[in-house]
């Protein structure tokens, strides 16, 4: 029998909203975030160019008042414990800076793969490597394992594409429509999504 | 009595034989979809599957707004494939005993509790129901009544194959083109339990079903 693994994204699979207007409030610059990050969910910009976009518009924001915005951030309390439990066999997959998001990471304890930046001090000043979901499950995992990919947004398609099965999970939003089209379930509850991942152990 | 934790309920197929432009576990009975009587009776199961293929979302929207924690498996390939795969995509998934129902099926809440009082952990259980339906499953029983020895498609007999059953474990194999029935007909001979389901193939069984529920 093949052990499975699981990739969870991270902003409204495991937050129950999108990380980047949050942070944005700090530079009060949230609705023009959360227009932008609204089309990228959907598809209508490219992940990779609005993640541009959206990095350059904070520009110059403090890393500790990042954190501060984070911690502050609600998740999915079952989802947490089903990857703290289970954190050998998890990996949170995520657009989203590294320096930016030590805050969950330390509370999940699984692998993480994330885009990275360069700092200067406390200040973010932009960003490096653009993380991309379906060439970490091509470089990142061997055939042994039964890799099941937990996602809601466009930038999740590829991530799906390359995983053995693929959950859309509409917890906070309906996932996107071309997303649950390349998916294999579909779940729209925190507490069957971990019922379900339970299953597999 | 050992009442399964999961439950698969099939409802991706198009329904041919019926001709409507409308998945059949959508057809109301009493007022509701065949699907929200399916979810009452099943509401003591803690996971409740629903295959979906045919108008997906008309059916994972309805569903959602009976039962919010009903886990969707989509059989992409449902116009090409047979019932048994779409069970499949989900039975896969479980190392554990579970119920299958047909998704174009009516039974009563106090029916589908004695059924499952009967369920002993280690014991394939199906349920049959007196034969009333166009183009069945009939069952044979043995000479003592208490088995089910054979399933017969030209042999009319007074039960009925019923589309619902308790199996200890996963028998299904992806992409098989068998029927549900001749799947199981390699565990027989097997328990039965005997209740009252209305299944709905065509238009005739949808109208006999709605006169004998007045």
């Amino acid at each position: 029998v093949t052990r499975p693994f699981f990739c969870f994204d991270l902003d409204g699979t495991i937050t129950k909203v999108e990380i980047l207007p949050i942070i944005s409030r700090i530079l009060g610059i949230e609705e023009e975030m959360k227009q932008l990050t609204y089309k990228t969910i959907h598809g209508i910009i490219p992940f990779e160019e609005s993640f541009l976009l959206r990095t350059q518009m904070l520009k110059g924001i403090s890393t500790s008042e990042v954190h501060r915005a984070i911690r502050g951030i609600p998740l999915f309390e079952e989802i947490v414990s089903f990857i703290q439990r289970n954190n050998e066999n998890c990996a949170l997959i995520t657009g989203n800076i590294d320096v930016w998001i030590s805050p969950i990471a330390d509370i999940l304890k699984c692998r993480i793969f994330s885009s990275r930046g360069v700092f200067s001090g406390d200040e973010f000043s932009h960003v490096t490597h653009i993380l991309d979901k379906g060439k970490v499950l091509e470089l990142a995992f061997k055939d042994d394992r039964h890799i099941f990919a937990i996602g809601d947004g466009m930038g999740d398609v590829a991530l799906f594409q390359n995983s053995n099965t693929s959950i859309a999970f509409g917890g906070v939003h309906e996932p996107v429509e071309s997303l649950v089209k390349v998916s294999d379930i579909v779940m729209y509850d925190e507490g069957a999504l971990c019922r379900f991942l339970e299953l597999q152990l | 009595m050992s009442i399964p934790r999961v439950a698969i309920i099939s409802a991706a197929g198009l329904g041919t034989r019926i001709g409507l432009d409308t998945p059949k576990c959508l057809l109301e009975l009493k007022g509701q979809s065949l699907i929200y009587h399916q979810l009452m009776a099943l509401k003591h199961i803690e996971i409740i599957i629903v295959i979906v293929g045919f108008k997906e979302n008309l059916v994972m929207q309805h569903v959602r707004n009976i039962r919010k924690d009903v886990i969707f498996i989509r059989n992409k390939d449902y116009t090409l494939t047979s019932n048994v795969h779409s069970i499949s995509l989900a039975a896969q998934h479980l190392n554990e005993p579970f119920l299958i129902v047909d998704g174009d099926c009516y039974f009563s809440e106090e029916d589908f509790m004695r059924f499952l009082e009967k369920i002993e952990t280690e014991r394939i259980l199906l349920v049959v129901n007196p034969s009333r339906t166009s183009d069945s499953v009939y069952v044979k029983l043995d000479k003592e009544q208490n088995r089910i020895s054979s399933f017969e498609r030209n042999n009319k007999t007074n039960l009925e194959w019923s589309g619902i059953a308790y199996l200890t474990r996963n028998p299904f194999r992806l992409n098989d083109k068998r029927y549900v029935y001749e799947v199981l007909s390699d565990f027989l001979p097997l328990d039965y339990f005997e209740m009252n389901v209305l299944e709905i193939d065509t238009w005739q069984d949808y109208q006999n079903a709605i006169t004998s529920l007045d």
